[in-house]
């Protein structure tokens, strides 16, 4: 079990943080989310030359044929710089696509997500239940599907949706290219560095994604998106610890750097623990995901709720921390709680997550 | 299982891992097939099977052949915990002993402390014991005032310890004592071996919130250490005891395993089960959350013990552990009494001998306390990790650079 990173890893990860710090710092990250713009295009043409859309795709259809502990690193550093791209909702489409099983699939649009051209993101959830409904309302009827998803990550750039949804009765995972018999509505979001639309399907050729056991599949995209997330929030959770210490050592008052005092410090120090632990359970989770696939959807499920538990108190422990000025607009500390508090629901709330870990877990 | 011709004379870690698991199978019991109390009976097995373990060439594996080791790395310890999770072999007897005592005599020792104490050591000839701790010196060890005294040969060492895990069982201890008195407290202070059966010394077991005697108060009465056991330089004792404090968390905060323990997930939900309470919703998510926290500390001790094995240095990180193992715990307590309810703490027909499973989670809720405590209160492990970890400034000391005879002290 590899819980440290190698050193191809290591390259790996410079080489994505370089991208990300020479596209410019939180002000930049700021015009775009202003602007509306549903992600960051000059980021994420810098990604895809980086080959990122490509980590999960297998060399033979023309992508790195890394896994998702690569994606992990990409997905923490897009957490760390508050970084709008659709890579969330790729990441784990992708990833299932990969799994299914399904040849010609694999072979018709995994070349084309790898270089960039295609993306593509999961339709999973509707109305305002968790992120996997029990018994998906849209249906699929004659080769076309129709109904309503809602909170659709990384959905308003799509150009093709993964839809979870009925036919006669039973479950299954299609694939839906956006135009005709497709309307996506941006929604408006806490965290603008998320982005998510309702996709409402009226009759949309929809082509069935063959796999030899579906229940498996699912619960395998649950893993993988979980760890997306986690990883993503984890990210995030990260910096805004750093943040925090940084301006606890910078900071005096009483003649003292705020941080020399318990209680500033012990909170913080807390946190670093809660770094540690999670970030134990993050590499865990992609490991197996990599390595040991029969572990992987109860240590990505766990994984999740490890950082559902702590991405909102990082980024609330930040704004406390720096006292008035973590609730002034020019300061980043909002945007990070608004990206925490918006990403640890993506998936559903912490209670249905914790159900979703207690059924993996056979209770 | 029985050992290949290939398993013996594989030279790989798995290797080492087939042998070890062969040998395991033929010389020690499954783990849980027999329940033991703690205290002497515990003592006395383990002691009996550290031996055979050590002839065997499976004990001290990654100490230095001279001194009783078996010079082996990383890998094979690692391949050996995991053969050995499944046996009953010596866990909290040697905690201390190899955790800590052996480790800091490896690190300080002269080659002819070496070349006595280690050997008994490993092989559990010799149990020992760590005196820092006592009942004026806490979370401010460095306090002390366990004084030592030259004298022709030696020293004379006079006052009081507490907290010793096991020295009722000891045959030496590793001593902090203070040397001199007129400079700051850190300065004062000198590491000895001592010979815990020597004529002076007083042990008397302290019985805690469970029940057990874990613990003694000891009193040292104008005991004799001879020159040649002092271990550290003159006024260099603060030092010492830090490296093995070290050492302490690392062997506190990541001793845990998954399998072990009334307070295991796998245990607490096997008795959600019995008792019918795996339905209900609050309990489902308790016991989510405990699987959450028990991989959490798990595989933190996992991630620290291969990043030490590739060379990382752990330093002041140790505390993270231990705190997390100290909060889970703590938090462990909460989870159970919501899974468990009032079956955590009332039963009926409770025998030791007995399935013990209630009990067993009753004993480790009154005695979670001291995690909390042991090697350092949480508060203590915040600090070390807010200053050593983060970087952030120390609280300011009103106790630095004056003599320690001119530090207040309270009643």
């Amino acid at each position: 079990m590899a819980l440290t990173l190698t050193e191809e890893q290591l390259d790996f990860k410079s080489a994505v943080d370089d991208v990300l710090d020479s596209a410019g710092d939180t002000k930049r990250v700021r015009e775009v989310q202003e602007a509306g713009a549903p992600f960051d295009d000059k980021l994420w043409k810098a990604l895809v030359e980086l080959g990122v859309p490509g980590i999960l795709v297998s060399e033979d259809h023309d992508g790195l044929g890394l896994g998702l502990s690569e994606a992990s690193i990409v997905l923490q550093a897009l957490g760390a710089h508050i970084s709008p791209t659709p890579y969330r909702g790729l990441a784990i489409a992708t990833a299932v696509i990969a799994k299914s099983g399904d040849g010609a699939l694999a072979d018709e649009v995994l070349p084309k997500i790898a270089d960039g051209s295609l993306l593509v993101v999961p339709a999973f959830a509707e109305g305002n239940g968790g992120w996997i409904p029990a018994a998906p309302s849209v249906t699929v009827s004659g080769g076309a599907v129709s109904g309503t998803k809602s909170f659709v990550l990384d959905g308003v750039a799509a150009q093709a949706f993964l839809v979870l949804a009925t036919e006669g009765g039973t479950q299954g995972l299609y694939y839906v290219e956006a135009g005709d018999g497709v309307e996506v509505t941006k929604l408006d979001t806490l965290d603008r560095s998320t982005s998510a639309a309702s996709v409402a399907f009226a009759n949309a050729p929809a082509r069935k994604v063959a796999t030899a056991d579906f229940g498996e599949l699912l619960a395998y995209a649950d893993a993988v998106a979980s760890t997306v997330i986690a990883a993503n929030l984890y990210g995030g959770f990260a910096k805004t610890l750093e943040i925090a210490v940084q301006y606890a050592k910078d900071r005096f008052q009483f003649g003292r750097p705020i941080g020399s005092f318990q209680g500033v410090k012990f909170p913080l120090a807390e946190l670093a623990m809660e770094d540690e632990l999670a970030l134990s359970i993050l590499r865990q989770a992609t490991t197996a995901a990599d390595e040991d696939p029969e572990d992987f959807v109860v240590a990505g499920l766990t994984a999740l709720s490890k950082l559902q538990g702590i991405a909102l108190e990082g980024a609330i422990r930040l704004v406390q921390t720096l006292g008035g000025i973590g609730f002034t607009w020019d300061h980043d500390a909002h945007l990070y709680q608004k990206q925490a508090a918006t990403v640890r629901l993506v998936l559903g709330t912490p209670a249905e997550r914790s159900e979703r870990l207690a059924q993996a877990l056979g209770i | 299982m029985t050992i290949t011709a290939e398993a013996e004379s594989d030279t790989s870690a798995a290797g080492f891992e087939a042998r070890a698991r062969a040998w395991l199978e033929a010389n020690v019991e499954r783990a849980g097939a027999v329940r033991r109390t703690r205290g002497e009976e515990l003592v006395a097995y383990e002691r009996a099977l550290q031996a055979k373990i050590f002839d065997a060439g499976f004990a001290a594996l990654t100490q230095p052949e001279e001194y009783g080791g078996q010079g082996l790395g990383e890998p094979e310890r690692q391949a050996w915990e995991r053969a050995a999770a499944d046996f009953a072999v010596p866990r909290m007897t040697y905690s201390v002993s190899h955790g800590m005592c052996g480790p800091i005599i490896n690190l300080l020792g002269t080659e002819e402390q070496k070349a006595k104490y280690l050997p008994r050591l490993w092989r559990g000839d010799d149990l020992w014991c760590q005196l820092f701790s006592e009942p004026s010196a806490g979370s401010d060890v460095a306090g002390l005032r366990t004084k030592a005294e030259k004298v022709d040969g030696g020293w004379r060492i006079t006052g009081s310890k507490v907290w010793t895990t096991s020295a009722q069982y000891c045959e030496r201890g590793v001593i902090v004592a203070r040397t001199d008195w007129d400079v700051p407290k850190h300065q004062g202070l000198t590491m000895f071996l001592i010979d815990m059966k020597a004529e002076g010394v007083q042990v008397n077991p302290l019985r805690v919130a469970t029940g057990e005697k874990p613990f003694n108060l000891i009193f040292f009465d104008n005991v004799f250490v001879p020159e040649e056991d002092r271990l550290s330089e003159l006024g260099k004792g603060w030092d010492a005891a830090v490296a093995m404090l070290r050492f302490e968390r690392i062997s506190i905060g990541t001793g845990s395993t998954r399998s072990e323990g009334p307070y295991a997930f796998d245990n607490v939900l096997a008795a959600a089960k019995k008792l019918g309470r795996t339905d209900e919703p609050g309990v489902r998510a308790a016991l989510a959350e405990l699987y959450v926290l028990e991989q959490g500390t798990s595989l933190l001790s996992l991630r620290m013990r291969a990043e030490a094995a590739a060379g990382i240095a752990l330093n002041a990180r140790g505390s993270i552990a231990k705190l997390a193992g100290a909060q889970a715990n703590r938090r462990t307590a909460e989870l159970v009494s919501e899974i468990l309810g009032t079956a955590l703490v009332s039963w009926s027909g409770f025998t030791p001998e007995g399935d013990g499973l209630y009990p067993g989670i009753t004993a480790m809720f009154a005695g979670s306390a001291s995690s909390w405590t042991a090697g350092g209160t949480m508060e203590v492990q915040k600090g070390i990790i807010g200053e050593r970890v983060l970087g952030l400034e120390k609280d300011p000391q009103v106790d630095r650079g004056i003599p320690f005879t001119q530090i207040r002290q309270g009643a």
